[in-house]
């Protein structure tokens, strides 16, 4: 099964790469808004607006974490020596992120089902949740990015990525409350999107300066001639939406709720630029500068039968996230659970 | 062909063993949390004062 002359040990790996790569910027975003939101939740003045918050994310923030359940997936059958490598290294902030997913979620549930005085505590479980999750992947990146090295200056790299991945998250969910948002709690999100948006630069120029600095391959693949020149679009249009949302920002709400979903896109801009630049530097290697993608993948075989299933299952994903963002388009309403 | 032992990672048994303790602390305090929420919904819902009307009712007994 030859792709444009390409044998399939050489196509399919790369293949089931673009597909996991595709898993993990969709969840990053999407349940980056969500995380977001839930860590913006401290920032609320009253049970009401805690209530509207909730009900920015309700109809979706399930769905959203599906992609990552898909990106791990794929890492386990497409590369399962990368699988467990990847999850050996990373393996308490793995197990605090899922403490995190599973605390937020219960939490998002017996909010509204417990007795009326434990609503708080519930809102609170979510917030911690939603920030020891947001917390773990930030640390994951920095991991990842350091080839899992050990050792204080490691350790403290992580934790700067932890915070900017945080922030980050803060930055997109604020940016979605501007989109689904009215009145008081629109005019909010839009502060709290300008003030968390420099922190989430911090993180991205931590992040960006870190990754050619730790590798020579990837230090050659960004700064030799023609690269610098072919690359540098990326940078450069990151700053400017960086620069471009931080002016609008303070413009926003805008009169008659106009381009409200103008920060929202922006901000999905910048993670998927940020994302092609991470993509960028560490293909073809899905263990940092130690195993590329042919070296750990599954059998050809293998990856063709579940390549087979995943051009079913991919495409029925997309069309029922969109069909449920098509239904639930427009401001947020009253969150029911019955 | 691999025994489990062969087949465990290396992390840090201490590590395993302090996320295990997490764990099951989480789900210690959910559960008791999701026997409560039941207990709060199952009084909720019990109905002293309700009548029922039109053919075929049947009347719902007293819980005083």
């Amino acid at each position: 099964m030859e792709l444009l002359g390409y044998a399939p040990a050489l196509w399919l790996p790369a293949a089931f790469a673009g597909l996991m790569g595709l898993a993990i910027l969709l969840y990053v975003v999407l349940d980056g808004y969500d995380l977001g939101v839930g860590l913006l939740l401290g920032g609320a003045r009253d049970e009401a607006e805690r209530d509207a918050m909730i009900a920015a994310i309700g109809p979706f923030w399930d769905a959203n974490e599906t992609w990552l359940v898909l990106a791990t997936g794929l890492l386990l059958v497409a590369f399962p020596m990368a699988h467990g490598v990847i999850l050996g290294a990373l393996y308490l902030p793995v197990a605090l992120m899922l403490l995190g997913l599973i605390l937020r979620g219960v939490a998002f549930k017996f909010r509204t089902k417990m007795a009326p005085g434990s609503k708080l505590s519930w809102d609170r479980a979510f917030l911690g949740g939603s920030a020891l999750a947001a917390l773990a992947q930030g640390w994951m990146l920095g991991s990842y990015v350091l080839g899992f090295q050990q050792g204080w200056a490691a350790n403290l790299f992580a934790a700067v990525t932890a915070l900017g991945l945080a922030a980050a998250y803060a930055f997109i969910g604020a940016c979605w409350l501007v989109v689904k948002a009215e009145g008081e709690l629109q005019r909010r999100a839009a502060q709290w999107a300008r003030s968390t948006l420099g922190f989430a630069a911090l993180g991205l120029v931590a992040v960006s300066v870190a990754t050619p600095l730790i590798s020579d391959r990837i230090f050659a693949k960004w700064f030799s001639l023609p690269n610098v020149l072919l690359l540098a679009p990326i940078p450069l249009a990151t700053a400017a939406l960086l620069a471009g949302l931080w002016l609008a920002l303070g413009r926003y709400p805008r009169p008659g709720d106009r381009w409200n979903w103008v920060p929202f896109a922006g901000a999905v801009g910048i993670f998927v630029l940020a994302f092609v630049g991470l993509a960028f530097s560490f293909y073809p290697y899905v263990v940092p500068g130690t195993l590329t993608i042919w070296e750990v993948a599954a059998a050809p075989e293998s990856l063709a039968v579940i390549l087979t299933a995943s051009v079913f299952v991919l495409p029925m994903i997309l069309a029922y996230t969109a069909f449920s963002y098509w239904v639930f388009r427009g401001k947020l309403g009253t969150l029911r659970y019955e | 062909m691999l025994a489990t032992h062969e087949a465990a990672s290396d992390v840090p048994a201490a590590m395993i063993a302090t996320t295990f303790l997490g764990y099951m602390g989480l789900y210690a305090f959910l559960l008791a949390a999701y026997v409560g929420t039941l207990y709060y919904l199952a009084g909720k819902g019990r109905r002293t004062d309700v009548t029922v009307e039109g053919p075929g009712a049947v009347p719902v007994p007293s819980q005083a």
